[in-house]
């Protein structure tokens, strides 16, 4: 071992304080989770009109749907949090999980493609999903950052992803526009749109220096 | 064939997820044993994929640091030494980065033999050479033979024409290409 190597490591035993173990990815997740859920229904009280009137009958009718929104966030969160630690054996793993999320979304958009072109005048849905997406996905950056990522696009898509999730799952309780070509273009195509901007904003925002 | 790192320290590193775990409770005697006895399968480690030792104690020194920085996110229930490579991983990637895009084009012949003789990837792929097996699996089958005949068997060209059917200016050619690609690859994976 050679001598700056020595003096290191008793610098470092010297400058050591306590820590606090991360929490597991699991619990991460359920807290992203949470919080997503919590700033989208804030966001639908505070800048929509409120829940639709319909959505009981909206949510018995498309339960599998919603559930698989829903299901698709959980996923992608976990796999953000799980690229939040390193490991040399994550990366099938978390492959997996990431590829059962974005695979949920393939097949909501792919149930949606082939409908009427949208009305126009429904951009109001794209603001409404950005404000229920740009909070939560801070969150999920600061959650991440506080752990020691190393696959930042990956992360970053994963957390895009979770977060997408639950604004589209939010907008399905405050849109009332069951429209397929609607909900392709106005609540599920910005899903993926945001994802692919989360690579390039986690290859910005988690690699910064500790 | 490089060995796996500490393969003859298993009862040393068996105490490394305890002496973490101190170590988070703020115990600087066991966090200082854990780091000294980590740092020489980490060079091991090194020396199996890095080409230019004299980097080595830098990177090492690098790696104690991130492993500093990020002992929080250790828990008992992973494998430490998952942990310990994923960071070593990570460091050395970037390290490589930030320092060897200048002299990108400049894997030496000695490197790429090194690299295709190498089969630790972590101490836990080393039997398998995963990534051995991957970049080899990315040239054409005559071209793999060739390098393998070449640069591992340790074959001269001629003798490699010999069993291959070749010409030895063919094999030659061969050989040349298989290297430009498998330096491509490697620098493509962040070598």
């Amino acid at each position: 071992m050679s001598m700056d190597t020595d003096k290191l490591i008793a610098s470092l035993g010297q400058d050591l304080k306590p820590v606090k173990p991360m929490a597991g990815a699991g619990t991460l997740a359920f807290i992203l989770a949470t919080l997503s859920l919590a700033a989208t229904f804030g966001a639908i009280a505070i800048f929509t009109k409120g829940i639709r009137a319909d959505w009981e009958v909206m949510f018995n009718e498309h339960v599998c749907q919603t559930a698989g929104i829903f299901f698709a966030g959980i996923l992608a969160a976990y796999a953000a949090f799980r690229l939040s630690v390193p490991d040399t054996r994550i990366r099938n793993p978390v492959r997996a999980i990431l590829a059962l999320a974005s695979f949920i979304w393939v097949l909501l958009i792919a149930g949606q493609i082939g409908a009427e072109p949208p009305e126009a005048g429904y951009r109001n849905c794209l603001t409404d999903f950005s404000l229920m997406f740009i909070i939560p996905f801070a969150a999920g950056i600061f959650m991440a950052t506080r752990g020691a990522p190393v696959w930042y696009g990956w992360a970053g898509y994963a957390l895009a992803l979770s977060v997408g999730s639950f604004a589209a799952l939010g907008m399905r309780f405050a849109c009332p526009n069951e429209e397929p070509a609607h909900l392709l273009v106005w609540h599920y195509l910005p899903v993926v749109a945001f994802a692919i901007v989360g690579i390039g904003l986690g290859q910005i925002l988690l690699k910064r220096k500790k | 064939m490089v060995s796996e790192p500490n393969n003859s320290k298993k009862d040393d590193s068996d105490a490394w997820p305890q002496l973490m775990l101190a170590a988070q409770g703020g115990d600087a005697v066991a966090y200082q044993r854990l780091l000294r006895e980590i740092t020489p399968p980490l060079r091991t480690f090194l020396r199996a994929r890095f080409f230019n030792r004299e980097h080595i104690d830098d990177i090492v020194q690098e790696i104690l640091l991130a492993i500093h920085a990020a002992r929080h996110t250790y828990r008992p229930e992973q494998p430490f030494r998952n942990w310990m490579y994923g960071v070593a991983r990570h460091k050395m990637i970037d390290y490589l980065r930030k320092y060897g895009r200048k002299t990108a084009n400049e894997i030496n012949d000695d490197e790429l033999v090194t690299f295709m003789r190498d089969t630790a990837n972590t101490p836990e792929e080393a039997m398998l050479g995963k990534d051995v097996k991957q970049a080899l699996a990315q040239l054409p089958e005559k071209q793999r033979e060739v390098l393998l005949m070449t640069r591992v068997e340790g074959l001269s060209m001629a003798e490699a024409g010999k069993k291959l059917g070749m010409t030895e200016t063919a094999v030659k050619v061969t050989a040349h290409r298989a290297t430009k690609k498998m330096k491509e690859w490697l620098l493509e994976y962040g070598y």
